[in-house]
C-alpha cells in the first residue's frame, strides 16, 4: 500500500476499494456473458465471478458508508427507477413479441402468392390428412438446418408453418441442427447421396411417426419449395395405392432374381417412388386382382392359354394396364437357347390374336438386324425413340440398347366399328431403313442369319415397341393402355443396375421410367404441377434504354441533389 | 403533441437548409445508382429476372453508416451549445423533444427513401409498363417491392431512433456518430453469428443474436415479398424502447 502511495500520492483505501468494486462488476458481467455463451460456468467464468465477488465484498467491507451514501443518493433514487422502469418496458416488448411471433401472421404481398399456400397444395394436405385420419400416426416436417444456416431457416419457416396449420394438429415442424444431432440427420438420410435424385436434394424432410413414436417413413422434399413439400405429402398419401403385378407362370424373367439375367433392378426402383410389386400366378388365380395399377408381362417363354388371355382380356376392359416384352421366338429364351423353345406369341397364338384383334398390334416372328444403328454386332440394336409422344419423349438423345429383339406390326387401317379402332397406335421404338427382319429363326448359328431374304424376310423399317391408348382416352382412371415391346433383355439387370456395380444404359432407365409412369400415371397424380411465373422471364433491354436508365440513376437523380446542397450552401454563406 | 409538432417541422427544416444532409443524400443516391447499374448489367447480361428489391437491401446495409450521420447531432449538438438546457427549461415535455426529434430525422430518411423509388420506376419502364401482349416479357413483382419498402422504412426508423440515442448519450458528435454505428454495425452482423464457431459462441446465443438482429427481421421477410407481424413488431418495438431510454436519458440531466 505504501509503495503504490510512493506512485499515486493521492490514492486513498476507499478510492481503491471503489476502483476495485467497478472491477468487480465488470468481472461479473463478463461471468455472466461466459455463462450464456458455454451454458455453463468453464474455470475462466469462475474465476470472473470469483474477482467479481470479491472486489464487490471489499468495497461493502472496508467502505461500508460509501455503499449507504451511494444506495441513498439522489442519483441512485431516480436512477434506480430509471432502470426498473426500462427493465419493464423492456419486458412488455420481449413478452409482445413472443406473442406476435405466435400469431403467425402473415400478409404475402407478391404477386404470384409466392408464399401462400395454392389450392392443390391444400388438396395435398387434406389428402395425406385423411390417409392418417385414424390411424393414431403423425407426421413431421423436419428441416436440417446448421448454425450458420438460420438465415434460410427463417425463410424456410413461413411457409412451412402454413403448411402444418392447414394440417390442423396432425402435422408438426421442427428444425435440427445436424451438427449438434447428427443421429437424427443420420435417421433421415440427411446428407447421404440421394439414389432417387429430385426433390431428394435439399434440407427438408417429411417423416411420418407411428402411435408408439417411431419414424416409419421417410419422404425427402428437397429445398422447401410449396411444390415439393405437396409433392412430397401427394407421395406418401399415395403410397401403397399404386400396385405393379409380375406375371408369372409362363417362364417369364423373375422380378427377384438379383443376377444380370434377373429384373430386379427394374423392380426395385418401384417401391422407392410408392408404387408396391407383387408377383401374380395368372394360370391359378380367377383373375386379375381388382387392385393391379399394371401387370407386366416380362419375357414368357411359353405360350399363355386362352383362359389366361381370357382374364386379360377382363382387365383390359375395365381400364387394365399392361407392359408385354417378348423375345424373339425360338433362338432368344433361357429354357434352354440351343435347342430354341421360346414358343411365346407365336403368331397363330392366343394371345398374339388378341392383342391383334383388339388392339391392332402382332409381334411377329423375326429377329431384327440394323446395320444402321447397332453397337458390337447388328443385332444388338440402338433403336430410334418417338420424341413426340409422352412414353418415349426426352429418349431419342439417350441412346437405349436392345439385344435380339423382335418386330412388332401395327395395323395401317383399322377397320371402322371394330376393336381397332378403338385405339390409337404410337410407334415408340423403331430402326433404320436399313433393317430387315430374319425370319428364319429355326436355324441356331446368328452368324447366318444376318442376310436380307427379299420376299421372305421384312423389310425395314420396322417398329420394335408401341404404345396403345384409347383414341378417346376422356375418363383417365378407367381407359385402358398397353405398351408392346419385342424384347426383354433390355430390362434386365445387366442394363439396369449390372451386377459389377457399374451403372446401367441411361437410355433403359430412363425407358422403364417413362413407361411406368405412363402406364401408372404415377406422376400425374402424386406430382404438383409447377405454376407459370412471368416474373422469372430474363430482363431484355435495348442499348438505349440502359443508357437512359444509367443516366437518370448515375447523374441526373445524385446530381439534382448535389445541385440543391450547393444552392443551399451558397444562400447561407451569403448569409 | 404541439410541441412535438413544431419541434419536428424545426429538425426537418434544419435537414433541408443543412449542406450535410444534402451530402448524405447524394452520397447514398451515388452508391445506390452504382449498385442498381451493376446489377441490372449483369441481369441483362446473364439472361436474369429483374430484381427490384436488390437495391433496397443495398440501402440497409448503408443505412448502418448513414443513419448516424443523420442522427448524430441532433441531441449532441444542442447539448454542446448549450441550447438543449435552455429547451429544457421551456415547457417542453422530455417526451416531446424526443418524439420531435426523431419524426423529424425520419421524414428526411423518408425523403431519401423516396427518391430511391426511381429505380423501381426504371424497372417498370422496361417490364411491366413496356408489355406487349403478343410478347412474353418479364415482370417486376410490385407486390414484393411494395412490402421491401415497408420493410426498409420500419428498419430506418429503428436505425434512426438507435442514432437517436446515442446522440443524446454524449455531448460529442463524433463520438455519438461513432457509438452508433458500432452498435448498427453489431445488430447488421448479428444475423450471421452462426459463422462464429460453436466454441465461441453457443447455439442459443446465436439465435438470440439474431433475434435482436436488425437485418434478421428485414431479409428473411420483407425483402421477399411477406409482411409477418413479428418482424413489423419488432421494429415498432424496438423504435419505442429505445424512444422511452432516449426520453429517460434526456430526463436524467435534470437529476443527474
Amino acid at each position: 500500500m505504501d509503495a503504490l502511495r510512493r506512485f499515486l500520492p493521492n490514492l486513498t483505501t476507499n478510492k481503491l476499494v471503489r476502483w476495485g468494486a467497478i472491477g468487480g462488476a465488470f468481472a461479473l458481467l463478463f461471468a455472466l456473458v461466459i455463462f450464456l455463451s458455454e451454458g455453463e460456468l468453464s474455470g475462466l467464468g469462475f474465476g470472473f465471478l470469483i474477482i467479481g465477488v470479491l472486489g464487490l465484498g471489499a468495497w461493502v467491507l472496508i467502505a461500508p458508508e460509501e455503499l449507504r451514501d451511494w444506495l441513498s443518493g439522489r442519483q441512485v433514487y431516480y436512477g434506480t427507477g430509471t432502470v426498473v422502469l426500462i427493465v419493464v418496458v423492456i419486458a412488455v416488448a420481449v413478452t409482445g413479441y413472443a406473442f406476435a411471433q405466435r400469431q403467425n401472421a402473415i400478409t404475402d404481398l407478391t404477386e404470384f402468392n409466392l408464399f401462400t399456400i395454392s389450392e392443390p397444395s391444400r388438396e395435398a394436405v387434406e389428402q395425406l390428412g385423411n390417409r392418417m385420419a385414424g390411424t393414431g400416426f403423425e407426421a413431421r416436417i423436419i428441416g436440417f438446418y446448421a448454425r450458420d444456416e438460420l438465415r434460410e431457416r427463417k425463410s424456410a419457416e413461413f411457409l412451412l408453418r402454413q403448411f402444418v396449420e392447414e394440417a390442423d394438429g396432425w402435422l408438426e415442424l421442427e428444425f435440427v441442427d445436424p451438427e449438434a444431432q447428427p443421429q437424427i440427420a443420420r435417421q433421415y438420410g440427411y446428407g447421404a447421396v440421394s439414389v432417387r435424385g429430385g426433390t431428394g436434394s435439399g434440407p427438408v424432410y417429411l417423416g411420418l411417426f407411428s402411435p408408439d413414436g417411431q419414424l416409419v417413413t421417410v419422404e425427402p422434399i428437397g429445398s422447401p419449395g410449396e411444390r415439393n413439400v405437396a409433392t412430397a405429402m401427394l407421395r406418401v398419401a399415395v403410397a401403397g395405392q399404386f400396385k405393379v403385378y409380375f406375371v408369372r407362370g409362363h417362364l417369364e424373367y423373375d422380378p427377384e432374381l438379383p443376377t444380370d439375367i434377373g429384373l430386379s433392378g427394374a423392380a426395385t426402383v418401384l417401391p422407392e417412388v410408392g408404387i408396391n410389386i407383387e408377383l401374380l400366378d395368372l394360370p391359378v388365380v380367377d383373375e386379375i386382382p381388382p387392385d393391379a395399377t399394371a401387370i407386366v408381362i416380362a419375357g414368357a417363354q411359353t405360350p399363355f392359354s386362352q383362359a389366361d388371355v381370357d382374364k386379360i382380356d377382363a382387365y383390359i376392359q375395365r381400364g387394365g394396364r399392361m407392359l408385354v416384352l417378348a423375345d424373339p421366338p425360338y433362338i432368344d429364351g433361357r429354357i434352354d437357347a440351343s435347342i430354341g423353345t421360346n414358343t411365346f406369341l407365336l403368331e397363330d397364338s392366343p394371345f398374339n390374336r388378341y392383342l391383334w384383334n383388339e388392339f391392332g398390334v402382332r409381334l411377329q416372328e423375326s429377329i431384327v438386324a440394323d446395320s444402321g444403328s447397332s453397337v458390337q454386332n447388328e443385332f444388338n440394336l440402338v433403336p430410334g425413340a418417338n420424341p413426340v409422344i409422352e412414353v418415349t419423349s426426352g429418349l431419342d438423345q439417350v441412346p437405349i440398347i436392345m439385344p435380339l429383339v423382335r418386330s412388332v406390326e401395327v395395323v395401317e387401317t383399322p377397320e371402322p366399328e371394330t376393336n381397332q379402332a378403338a385405339y390409337r397406335r404410337d410407334v415408340m421404338l423403331f430402326t433404320t431403313q436399313e433393317a430387315f427382319g430374319e425370319r428364319t429363326l429355326q436355324v441356331i448359328d446368328l452368324a447366318n442369319l444376318a442376310s436380307y431374304d427379299e420376299g421372305e424376310d421384312i423389310a425395314g423399317p420396322l417398329a420394335l415397341g408401341v404404345a396403345v391408348r384409347r383414341v378417346n382416352e376422356t375418363e383417365l382412371d378407367i381407359q385402358p393402355r398397353v405398351v408392346i415391346i419385342g424384347d426383354t433383355d433390355w430390362l434386365t439387370n445387366l442394363f439396369i443396375a449390372p451386377e459389377d456395380g457399374s451403372s446401367g444404359v441411361a437410355g433403359n432407365i430412363l425407358l422403364w421410367n417413362n413407361i411406368v409412369e405412363w402406364l401408372t400415371r404415377y406422376s400425374e397424380i402424386a406430382t404438383i404441377q409447377s405454376a407459370n411465373r412471368p416474373d422469372l422471364l430474363p430482363l431484355v433491354l435495348t442499348d438505349q434504354q440502359q443508357s437512359r436508365i444509367q443516366f437518370a440513376t448515375l447523374v441526373l437523380l445524385p446530381g439534382a441533389v448535389l445541385g440543391l446542397g450547393l444552392i443551399v450552401w451558397g444562400i447561407r454563406r451569403r448569409h | 403533441m404541439r410541441n412535438s409538432w413544431t419541434i419536428f417541422k424545426r429538425e426537418l427544416r434544419q435537414y433541408f437548409v443543412s449542406p450535410i444532409a444534402y451530402m448524405v443524400a447524394f452520397a447514398v443516391l451515388v452508391l445506390l445508382g452504382l449498385s442498381f447499374n451493376t446489377d441490372l448489367d449483369y441481369r441483362v447480361s446473364n439472361l436474369l429476372p429483374p430484381e427490384g428489391t436488390l437495391v433496397l437491401s443495398t440501402f440497409a446495409f448503408l443505412m448502418v453508416f448513414f443513419a448516424p450521420l443523420l442522427t448524430m447531432r441532433l441531441f449532441a449538438e444542442e447539448a454542446r451549445e448549450g441550447t438543449l438546457e435552455l429547451m429544457m427549461s421551456m415547457p417542453i415535455r422530455d417526451v416531446d423533444l424526443v418524439l420531435g426529434k426523431f419524426f423529424g430525422a425520419w421524414a428526411f430518411y423518408t425523403v431519401i427513401l423516396a427518391l430511391t423509388s426511381v429505380y423501381q420506376i426504371a424497372l417498370l419502364w422496361v417490364t411491366n409498363w413496356d408489355a406487349d401482349p403478343g410478347v412474353l416479357r418479364a415482370r417486376l413483382d410490385t407486390g414484393e417491392v411494395i412490402a421491401a419498402y415497408i420493410g426498409i422504412w420500419l428498419y430506418g426508423g429503428a436505425t434512426i431512433s438507435i442514432g437517436l440515442f446515442f446522440s443524446a448519450v454524449t455531448e460529442n458528435q463524433i463520438i455519438a456518430g461513432f457509438l452508433s454505428m458500432a452498435v448498427l454495425l453489431m445488430l447488421w452482423v448479428g444475423d450471421i453469428a452462426g459463422l462464429v464457431p460453436a466454441s465461441i459462441l453457443s447455439t442459443d446465443v446465436v439465435e438470440s443474436l439474431r433475434v435482436i438482429s436488425l437485418q434478421s427481421h428485414y431479409s428473411s421477410s420483407f425483402l421477399r415479398g411477406l409482411i409477418v407481424m413479428e418482424d413489423v413488431y419488432f421494429y415498432i418495438a424496438l423504435i419505442v424502447v429505445v424512444l422511452f431510454m432516449t426520453t429517460r436519458l434526456v430526463e436524467s440531466r435534470r437529476w443527474r
